[in-house]
This record gives C-alpha cells, sequence and structure tokens, in this order.
C-alpha cells in the first residue's frame, strides 16, 4: 500500500532526526560531566587559602587523625608560565613570519612543500615531538655542544612545545593575511613603499587581530600539553629561583607544570595531593575555555580556525 | 611627505590613512625585532660567563651573530637591501619548518638504529618487552602488543565517535533551527578546548569506577558467552577492572567528536542548495534527502574528517595512559588491559635508558609513520572534497 510505503519513511526520517537529536546529548553529557567534576572537585582547593601562592604540602595521608595542609601550586603555575612564555617567545616570531612568506611570496612549490609540512607536522603527535626533541638534544650533549643538564630541562621542553606551536602559528597568520584584499597591498606598492614595509604596516596591522587570535590559540595548546613534559620535564615540587648573576640557570633547571602536576598528583595516594590536582584541573580549564571562547568570539565571522 | 599625507589620509579610508602613518616614520616592527637581536646578543655577551656559557665551543660566535644580524637590519632598513633581506628572513623561517621535519625523522631513525639493528622486521611481530632479565639473559624488546593495542583502541574510538559526529553533523546542518545552530556548535568545539590531561583524569576517577561497577559486567555477563564473538567480550584475568581497551576507546571517541564533527559539518554546508531542493521537491523526506544528496556529495569530505580524527586517536598519549592498564600483552578481549604506543612510551619513558630508549624511540618512529600516513591520506580527501576544515587542522 502506497500509504503505508510513506508512512514508513516519514517514521523512519522522524527516527533519524531524533538520533541525531541524541547524537548532540549524547557528546554534550561529557562535556558537562567534566565541568561539573572538575568544578565540584575543585572549587574546594582553589578557595583555599594561599594555593596561588604556595607550594605543594608534603606527602599526608590522614592517618590517626592528624590534619593535612591544602599548600598550594606556586611551583606548578611559575613553570607553566615559563614554558608557555619561552615557547611562544621561539614560536609566534618564526611562526608569523614563515606566515608571512607563505601568504606574501610562497606562490610556488617551495611554498607549496611548506605547505604541506606544516599540514603534516600538525598532525603528528605531541609524544613524538617529545622525544624528537629530547634525541637532538641528547646527540647536541654527546657531541659536547651543550651540557647534559640542558637534556631535561625548561629549555628543552620549550623548544617541544614551540615545535608543537609552529604549524598552527604559520597556517593561521598565512590565512588570516590571505584575507587582506590584493587591492590594498596594490594601493600601497603604487604610492612606492617597499614591499617589506607594505606586508609589516599594511597587510600585517590590517590582519593584526586575526593572527593574535590563531597565536593565542596554538598558546592556549602549548599550555594543555602534558606528554611532551612527560618526556622532557619530568617535574619539580619547588619554585625556580632566577639567579641575576647566572641569569641562563634557570633555562636548564627542571620546573613543575599544571598538566605534570595534574597527572602525577591525581596517581598519589594522598588526599591532600589529590585534592591540589583537581585544583589545578579546575585552574588549567578556566585558563584555556577562557582564551578558546575569547578567540571564538573574536574570530566569528571571520575564519573558523577550528583547535584541534 | 606632508603633501602627501594631507590629501591622502582625508577620504579614501584605512588603506592611505595607513600609507601616510608608515611614511611619517613611526617604529616599525622590523626595527624593534632588530633592535631585540642587538640587545639579545650583548646580553648573551654579557650574561654568559664560561662557566655557565650556553654553547661552550660557540657562544662568543652566536653572540657577535646576533649583534650583527640586529645591525645589518638597522642598516638594511634604510637601504635598497631592505625588501631582500625582509624576504629572505620569511624563506628562512619557512625552510625551518621543512628542516624540522626532515631532522625530526632523520633523528628517530637514528636513535632507533641499535634495536632495528638487533631485532630487525621481528621487533614488530614479538611481545616481548625485558628490560631486566634474569642473569646471563638477554634484554628483548618488540612492538606487537602496543602496535595492536593502538590500532584497536583507535579503531574503537571510530567505531563510537564516528556514528555520533556525523549524527551531530547532519543535525546541525540538515534539521537543527538556526537559532541552535551556532550555539550547539560552539559548545561541541569546546570539547576540543579541554585539555587531555583532563579527560585523563575524568577517566581514571569517573569513567573507570563506571565501568567497573556498570557496563564491564554487563558486557561480560551477556556478551561473554556467546559463541564465535564471546571471546571479545570475556573478562580479563584480572577481573573487570574498568582499566581496558574499551575504556580508552571510549574516551578517545569524546576527544576526536569535535574534529570529526566540525569538518563534516564544513562538507555537509559545502553541498548546493539545489542539490537539497532537488531532492526535496521530488518528494523525498529529510533523512532521504541527507542520505541521497547530501551525503554522497560530501563523501571524500566525510571520509577526511574520519582519517583526521584516526590520526588524532592514534596519537593521543595522557588520556590513554591514564585508563588502559599499561599492560605489554595481546588481550583478545576488549575488557583486557593492554597499552598503546604512545602511552607505552610515556609510562616507561622515566625509567629507560641504554637499549630500553632505543626501543621506545623506535616505537615512536612507527608512531610517526602510522600518523604521517594518516594525515597525507586526510588531506588529500579534504583537499579532494573542497572542505575548508582540513587546511588548517
Amino acid at each position: 500500500m502506497k500509504f503505508d510505503r510513506d508512512f514508513r519513511r516519514k517514521l523512519l526520517s522522524a527516527a533519524v532526526s531524533v538520533a541525531a537529536l541524541a547524537c548532540v546529548g549524547i557528546a554534550l553529557y561529557p562535556l558537562a560531566d567534566i565541568l561539573y567534576t572538575c568544578i565540584v572537585n575543585g572549587l574546594p582547593a582553589i578557595t583555599s587559602p594561599g594555593f596561588f601562592t604556595l607550594n605543594p604540602p608534603l606527602p599526608c595521608n590522614n592517618v590517626g587523625g592528624q590534619s593535612c595542609s591544602q599548600g598550594g601550586i606556586y611551583p606548578m603555575l611559575q613553570g607553566t608560565a615559563l614554558l608557555v612564555g619561552l615557547s611562544a617567545a621561539i614560536a609566534l616570531p618564526i611562526g608569523i613570519l614563515a606566515g608571512i612568506y607563505l601568504s606574501e611570496y610562497g606562490h610556488n612549490r617551495f611554498g607549496d612543500a611548506a605547505r604541506f609540512a606544516a599540514d603534516v607536522l600538525a598532525g603528528v603527535p605531541s609524544i613524538v615531538f617529545g622525544i624528537i626533541v629530547f634525541s637532538v638534544f641528547f646527540e647536541l650533549d654527546q657531541a659536547g655542544v651543550i651540557r647534559a643538564y640542558y637534556v631535561l630541562s625548561v629549555l628543552s621542553a620549550s623548544v617541544a612545545l614551540a615545535l608543537i606551536m609552529l604549524p598552527i602559528v604559520a597556517r593561521t597568520a598565512e590565512e588570516a593575511l590571505r584575507l587582506v584584499p590584493t587591492t590594498t597591498r596594490e594601493a600601497a606598492l603604487a604610492l612606492g613603499l617597499p614591499r617589506y614595509r607594505v606586508v609589516l604596516r599594511i597587510v600585517l596591522s590590517t590582519s593584526r587581530s586575526a593572527v593574535i587570535t590563531g597565536s593565542l590559540l596554538a598558546v592556549a595548546r602549548a599550555m594543555g600539553e602534558t606528554a611532551p613534559l612527560i618526556i622532557l620535564d619530568p617535574g619539580n615540587i619547588f619554585p625556580m629561583v632566577w639567579d641575576p648573576s647566572h641569569p641562563t640557570l634557570i633555562l636548564h633547571s627542571v620546573s613543575g607544570s599544571l598538566p605534570l602536576g595534574i597527572y602525577n598528583d591525581i596517581q598519589s595516594a594522598y588526599p591532600n595531593w589529590i585534592a591540589d590536582a583537581w585544583g589545578m584541573a579546575l585552574v588549567l580549564i578556566l585558563i584555556m575555555l577562557s582564551i578558546s571562547i575569547a578567540a571564538r568570539l573574536a574570530l566569528r565571522n571571520k575564519f573558523s580556525v577550528v583547535m584541534r | 611627505m606632508a603633501n602627501l599625507s594631507g590629501p591622502a589620509a582625508g577620504g579614501r579610508g584605512r588603506t592611505r590613512a595607513r600609507v601616510a602613518s608608515v611614511l611619517s616614520g613611526r617604529p616599525l616592527f622590523y626595527s624593534w625585532l632588530a633592535l631585540t637581536l642587538v640587545v639579545l646578543g650583548l646580553l648573551v655577551v654579557a650574561s654568559l660567563p664560561s662557566s655557565a656559557s650556553l654553547l661552550p665551543g660557540l657562544q662568543v660566535t652566536l653572540a657577535e651573530l646576533l649583534i650583527a644580524l640586529g645591525l645589518f637590519m638597522l642598516v638594511a632598513r634604510w637601504g635598497r637591501l631592505a625588501d631582500p633581506f625582509f624576504e629572505a628572513l620569511t624563506f628562512l623561517s619557512t625552510l625551518l619548518i621543512l628542516i624540522v621535519m626532515a631532522v625530526g625523522a632523520a633523528i628517530l631513525v637514528d636513535a632507533s638504529w641499535p634495536t632495528m639493528q638487533q631485532y630487525g622486521w621481528g621487533f614488530l611481530t614479538g611481545n616481548q618487552w625485558v628490560p631486566f632479565p634474569p642473569p646471563n639473559l638477554p634484554e628483548v624488546y618488540s612492538g606487537l602488543p602496543v602496535i595492536y593495542g593502538t590500532l584497536l583502541v583507535a579503531g574503537l574510538a571510530m567505531l563510537i565517535g564516528v556514528p555520533l559526529s556525523l549524527g551531530i553533523a547532519m543535525f546541525l546542518t540538515e534539521l537543527s533551527p538556526h537559532v541552535l545552530r551556532a550555539p550547539i556548535s560552539f559548545l561541541i568545539e569546546l570539547l576540543a578546548a579541554i585539555p587531555s590531561v583532563v579527560y585523563g583524569v575524568w577517566g581514571l576517577i569517573v569513567l573507570v569506577p563506571y565501568m567497573s561497577a556498570n557496563v564491564d559486567p554487563w558486557i561480560a555477563n551477556h556478551l561473554g558467552g556467546v559463541p564465535v564473538i564471546g571471546g571479545a567480550f570475556a573478562p580479563a584475568a584480572n577481573g573487570l577492572s574498568g582499566f581496558n581497551y574499551l575504556t580508552a576507546g571510549i574516551i578517545l571517541a569524546i576527544m576526536v567528536i569535535p574534529t570529526i564533527s566540525s569538518v563534516t559539518r564544513e562538507a555537509f554546508a559545502a553541498v548546493p542548495k539545489d542539490q537539497r531542493e532537488a531532492a526535496l521537491s521530488l518528494g523525498a523526506t529529510r533523512w532521504e534527502t541527507t542520505r541521497l544528496a547530501v551525503m554522497p556529495y560530501a563523501r571524500r569530505g566525510m571520509f577526511g574528517a574520519i582519517t583526521l580524527g584516526l590520526g588524532r586517536a592514534i596519537g593521543e598519549t595522557i588520556a590513554v595512559v591514564l585508563v588502559i592498564g599499561n599492560t605489554f600483552i595481546v588481550g583478545t578481549s576488549l575488557l583486557s588491559p593492554g597499552s598503546t604506543i604512545a602511552a607505552w612510551i610515556a609510562n616507561n619513558w622515566g625509567e629507560a635508558s641504554g637499549l630500553q630508549r632505543n626501543a621506545l624511540l623506535e616505537l615512536g618512529l612507527i608512531l610517526l609513520v602510522m600518523s604521517v600516513a594518516i594525515n597525507v591520506g586526510a588531506r588529500f580527501l579534504v583537499r579532494q572534497s573542497g572542505a575548508r576544515g582540513g587546511a588548517r587542522a
């Protein structure tokens, strides 16, 4: 019967629609649960006095009714700030310059090859960058070019994070610069400006907000990376001290960091360390979500960088 | 200069105003870069006593190089050399990306040479990892259990994540009211902003106990006894701990959803409206329109999205290492603990030295080859499809 068949088709269509809606719900449930769990477990920690200024507490088991101190996460905050700052200082200038080349000069086979390489690099797992940088530093140490203490250090970890950021920064910068109309460039060139000034003062400053946003997304991604730190910067519960008479000493110290602090503390047996891990997770989530939300709002209707 | 900036800044918009401000000589990014190089060079000279040198053999040369480069850039700014110099600077930055790729691959091959020599292709098929053998016996390393684990867990993640992502993409492009599209896709993409270590912590504290108490016993009781396929759902030797391939697969499925769904959504959105209208005008239902008119058109984009997601799933480290149990076995059951390449490297790196480190580096090389192959395939498919997502993943 024709009527029955139409009814079946419509029923199937409705069922698929309901299933598609259910998919959205299934995907959003973990998001809600992760945020809820981190807030419930992390809020007591981050509201405890001195959470952002103290060192982590001694391990404490609540045995015999002794009260455990909560301590703080200062070394991890400091380490993450230094790691992210150093890696951004390495990756952002190089990445933006590469983006400029790809957009302004690189309409040739070399540019295509570099674009391809950047895309492939963006898909390489972060732990592979960790062991690559380890091997490079290890070989340099064996060859006597650097000292052994640089192999596991803030510096080597920052290089690995910078390599993770580099392709993302280059490609987002390229896309941002490409959005500037060719006529703008031609207008400036026609007035007799040298090309580098056109690029820096006209093209780059026109697309400034998009370049900054892309860079911020890359920084946020570097901030949340844990795998390279397991390889290169295995954690420290004491803060680094900057000694003005040996300014580079801090570069070969081993630092704490938020992601690795979470990873180590959540697996410990001590309730106060686990509480700190939740606090750090909440802090990290809040920082990364606010960067991501701000970037997405700023980028809306310009171009859709997907942070992967 | 004055006669230029007057009329130029007046009428025709921002471009000319910018040109005018350039000509009036405000400090440039370029000059700042040059000055920074000079200052950096001076700092290196000033701050590095020979005892604490960054590069024992090269420190003076490096500092001098920085100063020379900076001074040259300052001078070149006013000269005829500025343009080629700037282009060369950007060219070198781009070249660095290619160098990173070449050096990275070369150094991993070099670092895993000792284990390649010792085990050859047997490394891929053996299933033993004995870093501390009994006296008089050699160390043994191989890769099959973790290669198997990597493929199995990534496959599970695809099995769970792909239908969900396609459903989401379909909902967002074909079904959802327009008001809801932006907020929902925004929320889905927030899943990508959560750091992987937080997924791992959530998996360890929330998902593993839940799986152990509810899901795993149900699977073992209802599917474990079925002939032929029952083995895949049997409890592991250590019981139903919740640390197993299935839990890792579920976590990874959640993590790949934003990648796959956003690229698929773009591929769906790139399908011309005529396609849909033609199908609808023939009397097709919503689902028939999607299945017959949209999906075939966006097929390559969908496959590209799935491959991109697979690339992400295969290399995920932290979320997996916390929930998979880190056991070096080829587990035939989904409820068996195991490990993946990335997780095994992360879990053993701290104690590894000598040949064990070489073996871990060889595993890393295998992972690199796998992820490069997958990503090259994905880019090829996404580019062919015309979806915009692939280029910047």
